[in-house]
């Protein structure tokens, strides 16, 4: 029951300071009053069902049962960078039509991991590339990739260590890392190719990355990861995307 | 839209044999606080709600829908497991095994709370999928796969989900059976002339085409099929993307790379029948 509350307060006060509403704008959006917006925010209460159902509607939440876990992902993420707002939407909007990203959901063991170790530095080096730690509550939002790598460079100086070991049991809750690679088999499967291969997160990433991706890290950064970086398998990554022509 | 709720919790109630105070307490309410909000039609809590659907096995969102099975429900409430909706019982001519494939794909990518989330929106137990030999009806991963889309999942999601099909037949009868042809052509003709049954008796398959360099496959919905779901037709754009990708890897039986598929025809897009052009690939999936 506490868990619902702090989820659902969660969800209510990070999407709406993502979207740059106040407490009224979304109570009216909800036709309910300001003081249960406020009351649900400050986890005095779970929100009743039909609330909850205006709420994923309003914000295009893709699952219902998102109360369950305190995180997010939106139907339609552009509609972030076109709100009639300045701030953070629109410093990293531009950015990410350039340039590459990767979700939040796939950075979720390394973020999971830095917001026990790193709390302040995280929102430090969001802050710095014009965003706020709310966005982490979006799964499917796209973290531009210079900021990927200030995360990486971050979870080195915190010396946090990821290796399968430890990320194993997040993945098997949540299915986070390694969706991308959803056509190489079980996890099992999973478990054992990455153990002969890169053997730790940062060879997760780097074999998600497609090649041009890999390249357009910035030289500076790449130096300290440069043992990840060889022999690239240029057929891992799209491949799918060949292979289906609809 | 609170009257369908309470009419709802009223049926699953009845179905269930439980009294008031046992279906509070089922929802984490007090009796006087349950009379309550009954008497007024009020909404309930999340919680509550929450409660509900994972008691009963069902959606949150059927909750106040029209199409909520409460007899379903209740076989799940006093574990029934075994029984079907109403709505998968007709027309069953799909194996189990024939959509494990998605349930393992969706599971390594979101977890399995996320699966079960998932049927509960078909009220179906995620022990009847436990075993591989019993029949559902088409709807069943035509539901799946339409809620899947509902959810952001895209084509190419979906194509890699019925690509998953190799990975979870490999070791079975069928898959032993498809791994004794060893070229591209062979596996293909195989699959549809000989073994098309094996992994979809809702579709009638033909070799219109059988090339070195290209085989073109006709998909053409049973007649059994439509008139015992008593429907035109139960083809739909996201089954088709799953099957795309069961045809794709059909390949790797043969050692071979997952093939390319292109689809010319469809009968959802108002085609007499599906079909689809295979081309061989030099792209590795599976090493």
């Amino acid at each position: 029951m506490q868990e619902m509350k702090t989820h659902t307060g969660s969800l209510f006060r990070n999407l709406r300071k993502l979207f740059g509403y106040t407490q009224m704008e979304m109570a009216s959006r909800l036709n309910v009053s300001q003081s249960t917006i406020s009351k649900v925010e400050s986890e005095v209460f779970v929100p009743e069902l039909t609330l909850w159902f205006d709420f994923v509607r309003e914000f295009g939440l893709l699952d219902p049962y998102c109360f369950y876990y305190g995180t997010a992902e939106l139907r339609d993420i552009p509609n972030l960078f076109d709100a009639n707002k300045t701030g953070w939407h629109g410093v990293w909007a531009p950015k990410h039509k350039k340039k590459m990203s990767m979700t939040v959901r796939a950075l979720g063991p390394l973020l999971t991991h830095l917001k026990t170790h790193a709390p302040m530095q995280i929102k430090t080096l969001l802050s710095k590339n014009g965003a706020t730690p709310v966005v982490l509550t979006v799964l499917n939002y796209p973290v531009p990739w210079d900021v990927v790598w200030g995360l990486f460079e971050l979870s080195q100086d915190c010396k946090v260590s990821f290796n399968l070991a430890n990320l194993a049991p997040q993945q098997s809750e949540q299915g986070f890392i390694f969706s991308r690679f959803s056509t190489m088999g079980t996890r099992e499967d999973y478990l054992e190719f990455f153990r002969s291969h890169a053997g730790d997160y940062f060879g997760t990433i780097k074999l998600g990355a497609t090649k041009e991706e890999v390249e357009g890290i910035p030289a500076n950064l790449k130096k300290p990861f440069r043992k990840y970086l060889s022999d690239y398998p240029a057929h891992i990554g799209r491949a799918r995307e060949s292979q289906l022509i609809a | 839209m609170t009257q369908n709720l309470w009419s709802n919790i009223k049926a699953l109630q009845e179905a269930s044999r439980l009294s008031e105070a046992e279906l509070a307490r089922l929802m984490g309410l007090e009796e006087r606080a349950f009379q309550e909000l009954q008497r007024f039609s009020k909404d309930i809590p999340l919680d509550s709600a929450a409660n509900l659907s994972k008691t009963f096995n069902v959606d949150l969102g059927s909750l106040w829908a029209s199409t909520l099975d409460e007899q379903a429900a209740a076989s799940y409430f006093h574990k029934r497991p075994g029984e079907l909706p109403e709505r998968y019982s007709v027309g069953k001519f799909s194996k189990v095994r024939s959509v494990i494939n998605l349930l393992v794909g969706v599971r390594q990518q979101r977890g399995q709370e996320y699966v079960e989330h998932l049927l509960r929106h078909s009220q179906i137990p995620t022990t009847f999928f436990d075993d591989p030999d019993k029949v559902i009806n088409v709807l069943f991963i035509t539901d799946f796969t339409e809620l899947l889309a509902q959810r952001g999942w895209s084509q190419e999601q979906l194509f890699s989900l019925g690509q998953l099909s190799y990975q979870t037949h490999r070791d079975s009868a069928f898959g032993k059976k498809m791994a004794t042809h060893k070229n591209w052509k062979s596996v293909y003709e195989a699959l549809v002339v000989e073994h098309s049954s094996a992994f979809d008796r809702n579709y009638d398959y033909r070799l219109e085409r059988c090339e070195d360099s290209r085989i073109i496959i006709d998909a053409i919905p049973r007649e059994e099929v439509c008139e015992a779901l008593q429907a035109d037709t139960f083809d739909t754009e996201t089954t088709c993307y799953t099957r795309m990708g069961v045809m794709s890897t059909a390949a790797c039986y043969a050692k071979l790379p997952a093939s390319q598929v292109t689809k010319l025809r469809s009968v959802h897009g108002g085609d007499d029948r599906n079909r689809y052009e295979i081309r061989p690939s030099t792209t590795l999936l599976y090493s």
